[in-house]
């Protein structure tokens, strides 16, 4: 075994394991588990069986050194991609939280005025 | 007989989400009202006068600032009822397919010892007017809840249900829109009692459908990722 596939191995289970871990600590990002159990499997695969590997290669016509670079060039693509959906999807959920927040305050302050108007009470208080 | 101290009365609220739907929510308002005195309506950033028209009518009007989706209205509603000490929730639509007729049988449901009662249009014939898509959508989604969790429901994207403030307690957040697989799922799968009800549900006469081509392409997306939710993190 080569250099390269004990490393691609240890990735891959690293991978593996933080999916698992997603999974115990009920962290529910499905796009994460997707995507880590995907890459993970992929490397493991990749890892044991590099004729494999190099079959495929071969096949998508990628034996030549130069396709290797844009092959990484795509690879890192897809990791920026990845990491912009999931801060958009944080973001959108941010939003939901506030959105949700702030409705309900509104709410409890239209109650509050609501009741302290009959009194008279609150009218001191009123800005 | 001993005139026992009986349990404190039930209290009851119901939920109405809506997004500009000022042609229908006074009338919904005012006949829920007549069973249940209090009515919440979770306005979603309506750009018409839902807000205005659902107060007019008696209602308690929680606005969004920004719209985000049914599930996203539904989870300030529960939150509020939930915060206030409601035992018993009923939900129902703004744009008048929902007959507030229904309310006692959902009430009389959960007294029976049910978490959560679905109106369903599939037992009964009303089912018929809606399009064969929508059908065959909602046909395959409740198959899947079905087999998933266990159930044997006719209607699972029915948004006319009622539940127990305890039982609702236990699921977690909705997403902000299809939410009813969500739901529905995370409760069969909790153990929570779920009881379906005929209720005719003719197609909506005003105002305009959630439902549109971009809702109807991220539907089975979405599904998936709520089913892939329960069955990975919501044990
Ligand atoms: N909070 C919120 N409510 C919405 C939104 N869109 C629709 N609603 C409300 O949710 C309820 C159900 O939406 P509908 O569009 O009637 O969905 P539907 O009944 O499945 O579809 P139709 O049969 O076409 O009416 C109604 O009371 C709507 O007013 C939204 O973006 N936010
Ligand atoms: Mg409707």
């Amino acid at each position: 075994m080569r250099l390269i596939n004990v490393v691609g191995l240890l990735v891959g289970v690293y991978l593996l394991v933080q999916s698992y871990r997603l999974v115990r600590r009920r962290e529910e990002d499905t796009l994460s588990f997707l995507t880590w159990t995907g890459v993970g499997l992929a490397l493991v695969g990749v890892s044991l069986f590099p004729n494999a590997a190099d079959y495929v290669m071969r096949a998508l016509g990628m034996e030549m050194r130069a396709y290797t670079i844009f092959t990484l060039g795509i690879l890192i693509a897809y990791v920026l991609l990845f990491r912009l959906f999931r801060a958009v999807i944080r973001l959108d959920q941010a939003i939901s939280t506030l959105n949700e927040e702030i409705s309900l305050l509104k709410a409890q302050r239209e109650r509050d005025r609501g009741a302290s108007r009959p009194t008279g009470a609150g009218a001191g208080d009123e800005p | 007989m001993s005139p026992s101290p009986g349990p404190k009365a039930t209290r009851v609220v119901a939920l109405i989400p809506a997004h500009n739907e000022e042609a229908t929510v006074f009338e919904v308002v005012r006949a829920v009202r007549q069973r249940i005195p209090e009515v919440v309506v979770i306005d979603d950033a309506s750009s018409d006068r839902t807000a205005q028209v659902a107060r007019e009518a008696g209602a308690v009007v929680i606005s969004h600032a920004i719209n985000r989706g049914v599930g996203a209205a539904l989870r300030t509603g529960y939150r509020y009822a939930l915060e206030r000490g409601f035992d018993v929730i009923v939900q129902i639509d703004a744009d008048g397919q929902h007959d507030p007729r229904y309310i006692p049988q959902l009430l009389e449901a959960l007294s029976e010892g049910y978490d959560l009662v679905i109106g369903s249009r599939f037992l009964n014939e009303s089912y018929r007017s809606y399009s064969w898509v929508r059908r065959a959508g909602i046909r395959f989604f409740t198959w899947l809840g079905n087999r998933l969790g266990g159930l044997r429901i006719t209607d699972i994207t029915s948004g006319y249900r009622a539940y127990k403030a305890k039982a609702l307690q236990h699921l977690g957040p909705l997403p902000d829109r299809h939410w009813a697989v969500e739901q529905t799922l995370e409760a069969a799968r909790k153990g929570l009692r779920i009881k379906e009800i005929s209720v005719e549900m003719p197609l909506r006469q005003k105002g305009r459908s959630q439902f549109d081509l971009s809702t109807f392409l991220w539907y089975p997306i979405r599904v998936a990722d709520s089913v892939l939710r329960i069955l990975l993190f919501r044990r």
